[in-house]
């Protein structure tokens, strides 16, 4: 509780003033509190901020910046976590990273901010959802210090605990009819299994899977690039409302944050580590969608592609994520269900998709034929890890059994 | 007393039949008749009986002889009727005081010095003998101890035929079996000699060994010459538990009729450990499953009851050898029909195959093989589709080179597996195995039907998806899925699953190997 207190003198806050906010609700307030205050110093994606959270506690942390304590303090501490050596790691020159971060988080502390973002959000019915609630996402933990340290949602936070299996289905603002079309039948198919589909609510590929995921009646959830009272693009205003009364609108960055740049590329690192899998419909060669889906097989998690006509450039990025392997075809919901065996009963896929262990076997294979000893050391994979990924392999007619070996089919 | 009875035992197969044995002296010109449908050998008995007991300072009627043995029906071989031939010559004579007509039965061969000899057969003879509710038994004092691995009978060991007179008089003892000192059991059973963490650099291989040990599945390797295909089969029967008495006992009776010891060893003590056949691939029909003219003696198929056949360079075999061997696969059991009569021997072993993967056995390497493309395919189909039906693995092994070998020395030296770590594990899943399949016919995974493997063992649908996936798209047989489904209750049994998982299904596969595992498949 020192720390605590020691907090609050800093803040000039008493008991009194958090009870009448947001907070009230939580069971340790002053915690959420520090996750609310590190979401409006950050900007997305600021690891150095995961990880000194995680290290030092986001409270503690957050004494220390108030406080103003010198970059000797904040690294003695770091130090004493037992941390240094892994943040050494990760950031390399620690002292570096640190005298830069703390420039960048000592400008924006305004605790009128905080206390007023918190009013709001109180105000406008929106739910903070921190890492220990019950509705907290646990997959985002994939995204290590990178995770968000807290998400904005509107709607039903419940919405929430099916995205571990949901599918991120993303594509281009300016789908083809063939795009609209494929966006419709995969969607439809995945809400007949019952599986949430995750958004980012934009134009195009991502208002059609909301759309239908709301006309199918299948949990839809979408992630803002802003705060969660912004609802962009503005034209998609209905869309949105009616997704915040059916499902739920998230996003990582506090109340009244615009949408730019920067936070649409980490908005897509949040849609990928939320959703079980990420399918591209369509996308140019240069596409958001294809940012998604770098940021979903960075998490390994699985990436399908839509094929589309070789003269639709809005096919190309998908075309490129296949040809160069970084996506699997898809012709089917059936298809992207057999990903995770057993969770949903589906019809026979049209193509099948490889686990990442099986990547990884197939990877090491190359354009050898190695044995399954010789993989288990290629790939640093266990006897029993190759052996299933093999058997699988061979299942899927990705690999074969030439002479002594395994070859890719 | 002129007409005097005892009895002998006659073999086909291991069917033993009782076979009376009747004397009759008769007061005519001297001479000595045998008849009942003896073979030649055992006509030869007649100069046989007759010179032992003289030689033995016994009187040999000086009137006519008549012996009979009956059924006439039985055909009869062999010379373990001297014993009861002469005994019932020698009671009619009027020999013994003590000896009645009751039930009492005499094996063994007679010496021209009367000594009485070892025959083949002893221990299901014996079996047998108990079985029919006999008294007692006399038999070579050279197969006392076999003799005594039956219990419930008195048997009586003789040196000679004067030492079984005087035995059956009260005037001597016969031999006693002597029941040996309790030995310490070795820490490595005999047998055990070779281990499987001899085996380097081939974990694979070794996994696949244990799952065939743990199923019993029949299992076909292929690899290059040098590979570790005969090393590994070798070290199969390590992994093996020991027999129960009753299937130790089953397989000493088809040794003991092959006239092989049925020890353990040295000791006389059952061999309780899985018989190991390695036959060379010259070998003809009749000594893979059992033949002769008249009277079939086992083949390699029933000497590996309850163990191992390995058979190295499969390919090499003769074709109607290797095809024969489907039947016994089915039933685990050989008939042999001959005009003398049917011998059944049981035969359910575990067949391992190893076979280079064509004729020159370099079409694994990256180049020299000499092979046409024709002579590959006429190499591949050595194995008839018939029997690779039957066999659940098929494994390529791949060569170990020296380099891999030593990197793995220094990482892998405490992790290799033992025989005897395995065997716990095996044996597990031996019982687990059992007790699922105990209201069926079979006792493992590799003996269950495939229409009861894909009805009452199917596992949940999810489990099966990818495998039900890769059938309907042609890419395993149908033949080939039952195969994962069997290989798949195993490695569900090692891992100690109720049931199979998907990723059991998916290691099943892997293990499954090829359909057409010959010809380099390239």
């Amino acid at each position: 509780m020192t720390h605590h207190s020691k907090l609050l003198d800093l803040l000039n806050l008493n008991e009194q003033v958090l009870s009448h906010l947001a907070l009230s609700t939580s069971e340790n307030p002053l915690e959420l509190f520090a996750a609310v205050s590190w979401s409006h110093l950050t900007e997305p994606g600021d690891a150095f901020a995961g990880f000194v959270r995680e290290a030092l506690g986001g409270t503690e942390a957050l004494a220390l910046l108030v406080a103003g304590a010198p970059e000797a303090s904040w690294l003695a501490r770091i130090q004493e976590s037992g941390r240094a050596e892994a943040a050494e790691v990760r950031f390399g020159d620690a002292s570096a990273t640190l005298q830069d971060s703390l420039a960048r988080w000592t400008q924006r502390l305004s605790l009128n901010t905080v206390l007023k973002s918190l009013d709001e959000t109180v105000s406008m019915g929106a739910h903070l959802i921190a890492p220990q609630d019950a509705n907290w996402p646990s997959q985002l933990s994939a995204l290590k210090h990178a995770a968000p340290a807290l998400l904005w949602l509107r709607g039903d936070p419940k919405a929430l605990r099916s995205s571990e299996l949901s599918w991120a289905v993303v594509g281009c603002r300016t789908p083809t009819s063939y795009g609209q079309e494929a966006t419709s039948h995969i969607v439809q198919g995945l809400a007949d299994a019952g599986v949430t589909i995750v958004s980012g609510g934009a134009f195009g590929i991502d208002a059609i899977a909301h759309h239908s995921a709301l006309l199918c009646q299948t949990p839809t959830i979408a992630v803002m690039a802003g705060g969660v009272d912004r609802l962009y693009p503005k034209s998609n205003e209905f869309l949105l409302s009616k997704i915040i009364s059916e499902g739920a609108v998230v996003s990582e960055v506090p109340l009244a944050t615009a949408p730019t740049k920067w936070r649409f590329l980490q908005r897509n690192r949040i849609i990928a580590a939320l959703a079980g899998g990420t399918v591209i419909v369509e996308a140019g060669y240069r596409s958001g969608a294809i940012n998604t889906a770098n940021h979903a097989a960075a998490l390994e998690r699985p990436v399908a592609a839509v094929p589309g006509s070789i003269f639709s450039s809005r096919s190309a990025g998908c075309h490129r994520l296949i040809a160069e392997d970084r996506a699997q075809v898809v012709e089917s919901a059936a298809d992207l269900l057999a990903i995770f065996p057993g969770k949903f009963l589906v019809d026979e896929p049209i193509f099948e998709f490889m686990a990442p262990l099986e990547t990884r076997t197939f990877d090491s294979i190359g354009f050898g034929a190695p044995s399954i000893d010789q993989i288990c050391r290629d790939a640093g994979l266990t006897l029993s890890e190759a052996t299933q990924a093999i058997g699988a392999l061979l299942l899927k007619g990705k690999v074969l059994q030439r002479g002594a070996g395994y070859q890719r089919a | 007393m002129p007409l005097a009875k005892t009895h002998a035992i006659s073999l086909l197969g291991l069917n033993a039949t009782l076979i009376e044995v009747e004397a009759d002296i008769s007061s005519q010109l001297p001479a000595f008749i045998l008849v009942g449908l003896p073979d030649a050998s055992l006509s030869e008995a007649t100069a046989r009986v007759r010179a032992a007991v003289v030689n033995s300072g016994l009187a040999w009627p000086a009137r006519r002889v008549t012996v009979n043995l009956s059924p006439a029906s039985v055909p009869k071989q062999g010379s373990a009727f001297d014993l009861a031939i002469a005994m019932a010559v020698l009671r009619a004579s009027g020999c013994f005081q003590r000896l009645d007509d009751s039930f009492n039965v005499f094996i063994g061969e007679l010496g021209l010095d009367g000594t009485v000899r070892a025959v083949p057969g002893i221990l299901p003879m014996v079996r047998a003998v108990r079985d029919l509710g006999a008294p007692f038994a006399m038999v070579p004092a050279d197969s006392i101890a076999e003799a005594s691995l039956i219990s419930g009978i008195k048997v009586i060991g003789v040196k000679s035929l004067k030492h079984a007179v005087a035995v059956l008089n009260n005037s001597a003892e016969g031999s006693e079996f002597q029941a040996p000192a309790k030995t310490v059991i070795p820490a490595i059973p005999a047998g055990l000699a070779v281990d499987i963490s001899e085996v380097k650099g081939q974990d694979f291989a070794v996994q696949a060994l244990i799952v065939a040990a743990a199923g019993g599945h029949h299992m076909l390797m292929v690899g290059s010459p040098g590979a570790g295909k005969t090393m590994l089969a070798e070290r199969l029967p390590s992994l093996l538990p020991d027999l129960d008495v009753e299937s130790a006992l089953e397989s000493a009776a088809v040794a003991s009729v092959a006239g092989k010891s049925v020890f353990d060893g040295s000791s006389s003590h059952l061999d309780l450990r899985p018989k190991f056949e390695a036959p060379h691939h010259s070998a003809s029909m009749a000594a893979i499953v059992g033949g002769g003219l008249k009277t079939p003696r086992p083949g390699a198929i029933s000497l590996a009851h309850n163990g191992v056949l390995f058979l190295d360079e499969a390919p090499e075999f003769q074709t109607p050898v290797l095809d024969a061997l489907r039947q016994p696969l089915e039933s685990g059991e050989i008939r042999l029909h001959r005009s003398a009569g049917t011998a059944v021997f049981p035969a359910r072993f575990q067949l391992v195959l190893a076979a280079n993967p064509c004729s020159c056995g370099k079409a694994f390497a990256a180049q020299g093989c000499q092979c046409s493309a024709i002579s590959r395919a006429r190499y591949s189909q050595k194995l008839s589709g018939p029997l690779l039906d039957r066999i659940d693995m098929r494994l390529v092994i791949q060569p170990v080179s020296a380099l891999s070998l030593q990197m793995r020395e220094e990482t892998d030296r405490n992790v290799a597996v033992t025989s005897g770590e395995a065997r716990l594990r095996i044996d597990e899943a031996r019982k687990a195995a059992k007790q699922r399949l105990s209201l069926t016919p079979w006792d493992s995974n590799s003996k269950v039907s495939a229409s009861y493997l894909r009805g009452k063992l199917r596992p949940a649908r999810h489990v099966t998806a990818s495998v039900d996936t890769a059938l309907s798209r042609g890419r395993i047989s149908m033949r080939g899925y039952d195969r994962c489904l069997r290989l798949a209750w195993t490695i569900a049994d090692l891992a100690g699953h109720e049931s199979p998982s998907s990723e059991d299904m998916a290691f099943a596969v892997a293990l499954r190997g090829n359909d057409v595992p010959l010809g380099g498949n390239a």
